[in-house]
């Protein structure tokens, strides 16, 4: 079984590039640009994982982390350089992120779930 | 008694009280003291007034008798006259002729009574007697013979006779002749003290001047002795050319002469004591005030003194008692002892400070007498006052000066170490009064400082060996030495006949205050000359003349010159650069309407006027060389408040004006600074921006290789990675107007909305990420002469002064607003919030005002902002008729020449 991941941000090509990088055998990514959108999707369906993009139109990820199950594992990806503590999220990606690290975090997660 | 109080006393006794009282302050002998010799002086009279009424009673009682006397005599000859008819008819044998001498006698103290009526001396009553002796149908001649006690012998002292030659020989010869006691008729009469007659001259063996009677004619005669208080002062004699047959039976007529010529005496030293007690009276009355009183104290009469001192008529006070006059400084028991003291028969003396009917206070030295009737029982009171007010006016005076002035006096009897100190010597030292001589020297003694005292007892042994009179100053140690006084004594020595020393008085006076006073004036005149001396300003004062009177430190560095090259001799006119001077007195000329000459009338034209003038003078030093000044010039006023010379302060402008370049340089490296500081704040916003498209960018440029065969999805990624490198690029260009390193402006005119829109891109970012809506109303084609830079450097920081403002509320939104009005474009930045208190307002565009937290904010924004808009001529200023925060920015509308460059 792949591990399921959902991506938010609004910009759709960042959306894009991610699914084409990252999408395997292993990883289901589903990407998302709308948050209201994405929080009803996750709800009814919850992810192995997430990674929210930290300025969304009218929110922040970690606003939309804190309405999300706090048992999912979560990665925030931001291009901002300073950011305030943030308490919801496993791990934090800076823009332009690495594509090693990523796998690296996705593959634990994957492991910690077949374990 | 001292000697001082002697002579103060005897003035006093010779009514001489100025003197008394000069005598008293001159040396200043204690009040007290002299208020006991008065006492004294006052019981003594009152004795001596005493023993006189006691004699009084006693002439009196004589008096009575012998104003009776004449009437006695009467009855006396009366019974004489009956008892003699009586004995004429019981003894025939008795002669006519001793009836007619009888009868003679008593006609001639009849006559001699009259004639002694208006006589008042004793020589005038015995020449009355010897005249009616003399002028009597018997009597012939008539003598009066003095007894002089020193040379214990009878001297001729008056004669009359019927002035024949023989007569005048018999006187003559009496004249000449002098009785010792026993002598001759007079001496005989005065040795046995009663009356002699002689009924033969010629056959008297005792009778020295018998042949010149007998050659006068005179055949017989008798002599009597004159008497005061029992005593024989005299012989009175009388010579007849009659013969007497029965010279014995006439001795009881003789006797009676005797009295008579005694009670004439006594009636005339009666006469005189009473003329003398009414001169007493009478000068009490005039001087004393008088009053009597019954035994309750009720007036019974007052004289015309007491009218005048109490103010009250005599009506008002007769009837009433003294409380009338009471003042209330005395306490009940004072007047209960004065009472009790009366009522006992005893003299009462006192002071009392009564009080008049205007209710000014006066004091009387009371002397009250109880009245005593025979049976000892005290039937009224008679209180004779003395003023004392003038003597109590200047012993307050005194001690109201000695106060004032610190002063305090003492006196020092060597013979008796009696000392008497006055109060305010006792404050001085801070004893408390009435010490016993011992006891205040060792009090006074404790209180003077350890160093000092070696000093004090040599002074004052010096004074009682050798009579030095000296002036010390020493220090009083009080309250255990937490207190010093200081204190000048001063010492004078009174000798006696033979040189030495029985009297030291002297004044000790407390400089304390004096001596702080100096302390201050010295220090307040030190510090005076350290602040003209040590001030950073040159300080110059001149008389009216303009010649320098005061050259500082400060003056002498800037000027070059020695304050002693000047000081009385120049006028700061040697200062002054002339083009310069010219030039300001044209100015003042012009501003003053007068004439202003070039000189030192130029700078004081306005202080001539009382008023001060500030301007910017070049000084030129002693070296030639010229320095900029900010000169001060006023007149300088006396303690009168009269124009007494002109003061100027001068400061070097030098460094001023230095500083002045380098502020200015600071200003603009901080505008470059605030520039970066808000590119760093910037950089953290717009990161964001470049991340996001820099993450498309690597993102595809890695899938490219991936997708080389699907040329559709490579065409895309390329296309993606194009658009993200532009995005780029556009805030790299907004960001290089920040980096522009050349300090400086660059005046273009620009269109605003382009401005704006620049401004976004920075701002943009920051609004965004703290979900602020920016709104944009711009008028189109609104243009500004401006440095393009600078001023979207202020929009940018307006717009992150109220995304700040407003991030944290609920409603956040901002509103940029461009428009143009008549002669002004407009720009408003709005925000959400709801405007700035007036507090804040005021600081608002002053440096370093912040309301932001720690590290949010520099505080340096709005002023950067004022001080660009004020370049441009243009204006910054909230806009309170909205509801919501606005600043609202004035700038000039462009000229057409700037716009068409």
């Amino acid at each position: 079984m792949p591990l399921k991941v959902y991506y938010l941000d609004d910009e759709p090509e960042l959306v894009e590039i991610f699914k084409d990088s990252y999408s395997s055998k292993d990883f289901e990514i589903t990407g998302f640009t709308q948050p209201d959108q994405a929080v009803k999707i996750i709800q009814e369906n919850p992810p192995d994982v997430l990674f929210i993009d930290y300025r969304l139109p009218n929110t922040t990820g970690d606003r939309i982390a804190q309405k999300i199950d706090s048992t999912i594992p979560k990665a925030l990806i931001t291009g901002d350089l300073f950011l305030q503590p943030i308490t919801h999220f496993d791990i934090i990606f800076k823009k332009p992120y690495d594509d090693d690290e990523i796998i690296s975090f996705l593959n634990k997660i994957k492991e910690k779930l077949k374990i | 008694m001292t000697v001082q109080s002697q002579m103060i006393f005897d003035y006093y006794r010779n009514g001489k009280l100025e003197k008394a009282a000069a005598s008293m302050a001159k040396t200043d002998y204690a009040y007290g003291k002299m208020l006991k010799v008065l006492e004294k002086y006052n019981q003594d009279q009152i004795q001596k007034q005493k023993n006189l009424a006691l004699q009084h009673q006693k002439k009196l009682n004589t008096a009575w008798y012998e104003e009776n006397l004449f009437l006695i005599l009467i009855l006396c000859a009366l019974l004489i006259a009956s008892y003699y008819s009586f004995q004429l008819i019981r003894y025939a044998r008795r002669s006519n002729e001793s009836v007619l001498w009888s009868l003679t006698i008593k006609k001639i103290l009849h006559d001699a009574e009259k004639r002694c009526r208006d006589e008042s001396s004793q020589d005038g009553i015995i020449s009355s007697i010897l005249t009616a002796l003399s002028e009597s149908e018997i009597f012939s001649l008539s003598i009066y013979w003095q007894w002089n006690k020193k040379k214990s012998e009878l001297k001729y002292q008056e004669g009359f006779s019927d002035n024949s030659g023989e007569m005048s020989l018999f006187l003559e010869r009496s004249r000449q002749v002098i009785f010792k006691a026993g002598e001759g008729l007079p001496g005989r009469v005065f040795e046995k003290n009663e009356v002699s007659w002689i009924s033969s001259i010629s056959q008297d063996s005792n009778f020295p001047r018998k042949s010149y009677a007998i050659q006068a004619g005179l055949v017989s005669g008798f002599a009597i002795p004159v008497l005061i208080d029992g005593q024989v002062i005299g012989v009175i004699e009388a010579f007849s050319k009659h013969s007497i047959l029965d010279a014995e039976s006439l001795s009881d007529e003789l006797e009676v002469f005797v009295k008579f010529v005694d009670s004439k005496f006594i009636k005339l030293r009666l006469q005189a004591t009473e003329n003398e007690k009414d001169q007493i009276l009478q000068a009490i009355n005039s001087t004393a005030i008088v009053a009597t009183t019954d035994v309750k104290g009720k007036i019974l009469d007052v004289n015309d003194k007491f009218c005048e001192i109490s103010g009250y008529s005599r009506e008002e006070l007769i009837g009433k008692t003294h409380r009338i006059v009471n003042s209330g400084a005395h306490p009940k028991v004072f007047f209960k002892e004065m009472w009790q003291t009366l009522l006992a028969g005893q003299t009462w003396t006192g002071d009392i400070e009564n009080r008049s009917k205007n209710g000014d206070p006066y004091f009387v030295r009371t002397v009250i007498t109880p009245i005593l009737n025979q049976d000892a029982k005290v039937i009224k009171m008679m209180a004779i006052r003395f003023d004392l007010t003038g003597q109590r006016k200047i012993e307050r005076q005194l001690i109201e000066a000695q106060s004032i002035s610190k002063i305090g006096s003492w006196t020092y009897d060597l013979r008796s170490s009696e000392q008497v100190w006055t109060s305010e010597n006792y404050k001085i030292f801070e004893i408390e009064e009435g010490q016993c001589p011992e006891v205040l020297y060792q009090l006074y003694r404790e209180r003077v400082h350890p160093d000092d005292i070696e000093r004090l007892d040599t002074l004052i042994e010096r004074a009682k060996n050798y009579g030095e009179d000296f002036v010390y100053n020493h220090r009083v140690v009080l309250d255990s030495g937490q207190r010093i006084k200081f204190v000048q004594g001063i010492g004078k020595v009174t000798c006696d006949e033979s040189g030495k020393p029985i009297f030291i008085s002297g004044t000790c006076q407390d400089q304390t205050e004096m001596m702080l006073q100096q302390i201050k004036q010295r220090q307040l005149a030190e510090f005076n000359s350290a602040i003209i001396h040590s001030a950073k300003f040159a300080i110059i004062t001149t008389d009216l003349n303009g010649i320098i009177n005061t050259f500082n430190d400060e003056a002498e560095k800037i000027l070059g010159y020695r304050a002693d090259e000047l000081i009385g001799q120049k006028s700061p006119r040697i200062f002054y650069d002339t083009h310069e001077l010219e030039e300001a007195a044209r100015q003042f000329s012009l501003v003053l309407g007068i004439k202003v000459g070039v000189g030192f009338e130029t700078f004081i034209a306005n202080a001539v006027h009382g008023e001060y003038d500030e301007r910017d003078w070049t000084f030129v030093t002693k070296s030639g060389s010229r320095v900029p000044v900010r000169l001060i010039v006023s007149g300088l006023y006396g303690v009168s408040g009269e124009l007494e010379g002109y003061i100027g302060i001068a400061r070097d402008m030098t460094e001023q004006i230095e500083l002045q370049k380098q502020i200015e340089l600071e200003r603009v490296k901080s505008t470059h600074n605030a520039k970066l500081a808000s590119l760093g704040e910037m950089s953290a916003g717009i990161a964001h921006e470049i991340n996001n498209p820099l993450a498309i960018i690597t993102g595809n440029t890695k899938l490219l290789k991936r997708m080389r065969e699907d040329e559709v999805r490579f065409e895309s990624k390329v296309e993606q990675i194009i658009k993200a490198t532009s995005r780029i690029e556009k805030i790299v260009k907004g960001l290089k107007k920040f980096s522009r390193s050349t300090v400086g402006t660059e005046y273009k005119v620009h269109g605003l909305d382009h401005i704006i829109s620049e401004s976004l891109i920075i701002t943009e970012a920051k609004a965004k990420r703290h979900d602020v809506n920016i709104k944009l109303s711009i008028e189109s084609e609104l243009c500004i002469y401006c440095d393009e830079v600078e001023i979207e450097q202020v929009i940018v920081n307006l717009i992150n002064n109220g995304v700040d403002a407003i991030k944290n509320t609920e409603d956040r939104w901002l509103e940029i607003k461009a428009f143009s009005t008549q002669d002004r474009i407009v720009l408003q930045i709005i925000d959400s919030g709801h405007g700035i208190s007036d507090e804040i307002e005021k600081k608002l565009f002053q440096p370093f005002f912040t309301t932001k937290g720690v590290g949010e904010g520099t505080g340096l924004g709005l002023s950067i902002t004022k001080g660009i808009l004020d370049q441009h001529e243009a204006t910054i200023e909230l806009n309170k008729t909205l509801g919501n925060t606005c600043f609202e920015l004035k700038f000039p509308k462009p000229r057409e020449v700037q716009s068409a460059a």
